[in-house]
């Protein structure tokens, strides 16, 4: 009986539910659903925006194929992907785990420390790290010559450019950190006593005890990593515009020219929902994955 | 700061923050017509009937006194500045016309003008010409000539700069030459020699002291790259049509680079010296004293009065190449446009003629130290004396008679991009990835891609 069906609890609790998530639910449909659904149909046509638009069918893809600069972009994006989030990842887990000792002094000081420029606005940052990677008088450079090592040019060398970017990259391990933070805070104590009563030593403790119980964790942050870091952009866009030599020509800045410079918004929603595949499909690959090393705790 | 429209561009990328945020919500999923209303746009329709906006990514605090001066002057005009930083309007500019909300008058780079006449986001203003009696004679010709796109007037020219070369006369005595002698420009080969000559490096191989980089990077200049290409005589585009970047001339010029390049040190020296160096905000390594010529605009002028005052240096123009005394230049600079489907034209003209008149373009030159586009203006004595250096101010601003403009089509974007902007076509060639000629043909395909696809899209 329909008209009944509120008066119950549980439908009751849904409706509120919704009225609740409403505003999300809306702004999702108009400000994210609905553009995606309509850059589909515009990855379909020629759109400029202010001209009138023409249906080519699968002309943008198709172009998608023979595009030099776009194959460079997708080996430069999966290249700095590839270094970027494991070592994003193993990184914030290794200060976690420094920061989660008891026995620090002030911890929870190097803690904010450490979370502070996860939060600090991208652009700031690039130029920030643009003098940090300076070749001559860098502090990066300029530490590795306390080991007599001679660092390279950074940002201007398209041998380096991306690693110089995936560097970068670790300024935003605060975020990563409070997750793995978190974890290592659930993980049972009862557990590193029995490892330990077995003999076991940190680091058999470490890959038996603490990495399956915070798997979930590793996971989601090697998922988000993943496609955050897929979609870089602002780092090459204000440090290198794509430079040298495209070696940070990264997928969503030759998005942007397309849709914003060369007035190729059709094209730029083609290779928008590329991306998109693409993502999904990593994601599915880790997700399947996954089934085989992460612990749900059942 | 002062005024440096084309310079300031990269410099000012890096503030652009919400630029790249909103670029990136934009890739993400591009916004259909009006799905992404601008900032400000909203606010539009409710406002009164003569509040006019408009927009600038340049000039925000001499638009604020002078558009406080043109409201005083004009009881009931009332214009609202919207200031952007640079990169961020144009993004804008396009979904707020998109979505009905454009604003009334903007302050564009002038060279994009054809692309976005071409495509439909200007509105043409033939009939302010007609109306307020405008002499297109009246302004620099190359200025005027950015504003046309097939046979319509979109733009009226606001503001321009000249590219020079500039030599550090105190690192030219060092070397044994006469430093009141400007680089003989006219000859390439004497120049790559000259380039070499004037570099120093230190027992590491480092390069301290920089005789000459022919292309637009961090620090070592501003326009060159058009600059050179004029020189030996390559011209960009055929016809409306045709893309040229295959030209002869134009592989000549790029294997000229690379041979100054060489001659320095190689890219990678090149790259390692001016690493980290902006590349404007006033600093650079020729004011520094460790460059000793460069190719950039006269808004140096006031740039070295204020950040290097004890700078002995020397600006003259580039030569045509091999002729001693030919010379050519290359006026960058910005226009007065109105964005399609904007409304209230009339307010908007006023603004415009405003904006354009005598008294303001004066005062745009004392002011900002910027080329007036009126030439009357940009030729008045007072402007001239109120430069910190008169007689190089002069030369700048006389070489609007003769200087160049970039190719005026809908490409002019990838143009740019593949011949000046460090990262793109032209580092294929510097990074010996491809031959001048490899280069040259490749950036002819893509051009003349893009050049194919919009003249389809146009029905044409």
């Amino acid at each position: 009986m329909r008209a009944t069906r509120f008066r119950s609890l549980r439908s009751r609790d849904t409706l509120w539910f919704y009225i609740f998530a409403s505003p999300w639910i809306i702004g999702f449909v108009l400000f994210y659903l609905g553009p995606m659904i309509a850059s589909a149909y515009l990855s379909l046509t020629n759109y400029s925006v202010l001209m009138p638009t023409r249906f080519v069918g699968l002309y943008n893809y198709e172009q998608m194929l023979q595009d030099e600069s776009l194959r460079l972009a997708i080996w430069n994006t999966a290249y700095y992907t590839l270094f970027a989030v494991p070592l994003g990842a193993a990184v914030s887990l290794a200060v976690a785990i420094l920061l989660n000792r008891r026995d620090i002094r002030g911890r929870s000081l190097y803690r904010s420390a450490f979370y502070i420029p996860s939060i600090m606005p991208i652009v700031a940052l690039s130029i920030l790290w643009i003098w940090l990677l300076q070749p001559r008088f860098g502090l990066i450079n300029s530490f590795l010559g306390l080991f007599g090592i001679i660092g390279p040019n950074w940002l201007g060398d398209p041998a380096w450019s991306k690693l110089g970017l995936v560097l970068m990259s670790l300024t935003g391990i605060g975020f990563n950190m409070v997750i793995f933070l978190a974890a290592l805070q659930g993980v049972p104590s009862h557990l590193y006593e029995a490892a330990e009563l077995d003999g076991a030593n940190g680091w058999q403790r470490f890959r038996n005890v603490t990495v399956p119980m915070i798997s979930a964790s590793i996971f989601y942050v090697l998922v988000i990593g993943l496609i955050n870091s897929f979609q870089i952009f602002t780092q090459s866009y204000v440090m290198t515009d794509g430079g040298p030599a495209d070696s940070t020509l990264f997928y969503v800045l030759y998005l942007y020219r397309h849709a914003f410079d060369y007035f190729k918004m059709g094209y730029a929603s083609a290779l928008a929902w590329l991306l998109f595949v693409v993502i999904i499909a990593l994601t599915y690959v880790q997700f399947r994955t996954s089934e085989k090393w992460v612990y749900y705790g059942n | 700061m002062t005024a440096n429209r084309f310079s300031r561009r990269q410099f000012l990328q890096w503030s652009a923050g919400a630029a790249g945020m909103a670029a990136l919500a934009a890739c993400v999923a591009p916004a259909a017509p009006g799905a992404a209303p601008a900032a400000g746009g909203a606010a539009q329709p409710a406002a009164a009937e003569s509040t006019i906006q408009f927009w600038s990514e340049i000039e925000k605090d001499w638009l604020e006194a002078t558009l406080a001066k043109y409201q005083e002057a004009n009881p009931g005009a009332k214009v609202e500045l919207v200031s952007f930083k640079w990169g961020e309007m144009m993004p804008k500019v396009l979904t707020s016309s998109a979505g009905g909300t454009a604003p009334n008058l903007i302050i564009q780079d002038r060279f994009r003008m054809a692309g976005w006449a071409g495509r439909g986001g200007a509105t043409q203003i033939d009939d302010y010409v007609m109306q307020y009696d405008v002499s297109p004679d009246d302004f620099w010709p190359a200025t005027w000539a950015e504003g046309n796109w097939q046979g319509k007037l979109y733009s009226i020219p606001f503001n321009t700069d000249g590219r020079f070369i500039f030599w550090n006369k105190d690192l030219f005595s060092a070397a044994g030459l006469d430093p009141d002698q400007a680089p003989p420009t006219y000859d390439w080969e004497a120049m790559r020699d000259l380039a070499a000559q004037l570099t120093k490096s230190n027992a590491n191989g480092q390069v301290e002291q920089m005789g000459f980089v022919p292309f637009e990077k961090n620090g070592y200049g501003n326009g060159g790259d058009y600059v050179y290409a004029w020189s030996n005589g390559g011209e960009f585009m055929k016809d409306d049509r045709t893309a040229w970047m295959d030209n002869p001339k134009l592989v000549e010029t790029l294997q000229w680079q690379k041979d100054v390049v060489e001659g320095v040190g190689g890219i990678q020296a090149a790259a390692d010296f001016s690493a980290g160096w902006p590349s404007t905000a006033g600093f650079s390594p020729f004011g520094a004293g460790t460059l000793a010529m460069m190719v950039n605009g006269d808004w140096n002028l006031s740039q070295f009065n204020e950040y290097y005052p004890d700078l002995n240096f020397g600006m003259a123009p580039w030569h045509v190449r091999g002729s001693e005394s030919d010379v050519t230049g290359f006026a960058g600079g910005f226009c007065l446009a109105i964005p399609t489907g904007a409304q209230n034209l009339d307010a908007s003209y006023k603004l415009m003629n405003y904006m354009t008149s005598f008294d303001t373009q004066l005062d745009l030159g004392i002011q900002r130290q910027s080329i007036p586009c009126l030439k009357e203006a940009a030729l008045t004595e007072e402007l001239i004396a109120s430069s910190p250096y008169p007689e190089l101010r002069r030369i700048a601003n006389e070489s609007m008679e003769y200087a160049r403009f970039r190719p005026i089509t809908p490409v002019g974007q990838e143009i740019q991009d593949l011949w000046t902007s460090p990262g793109t076509g032209r580092d294929w060639v510097l990074y010996d990835q491809k031959t001048p000629e490899q280069a040259a043909a490749d950036m002819q395909t893509q051009v003349q891609k893009a050049l194919d696809e919009f003249w389809t899209s146009v029905g044409a």
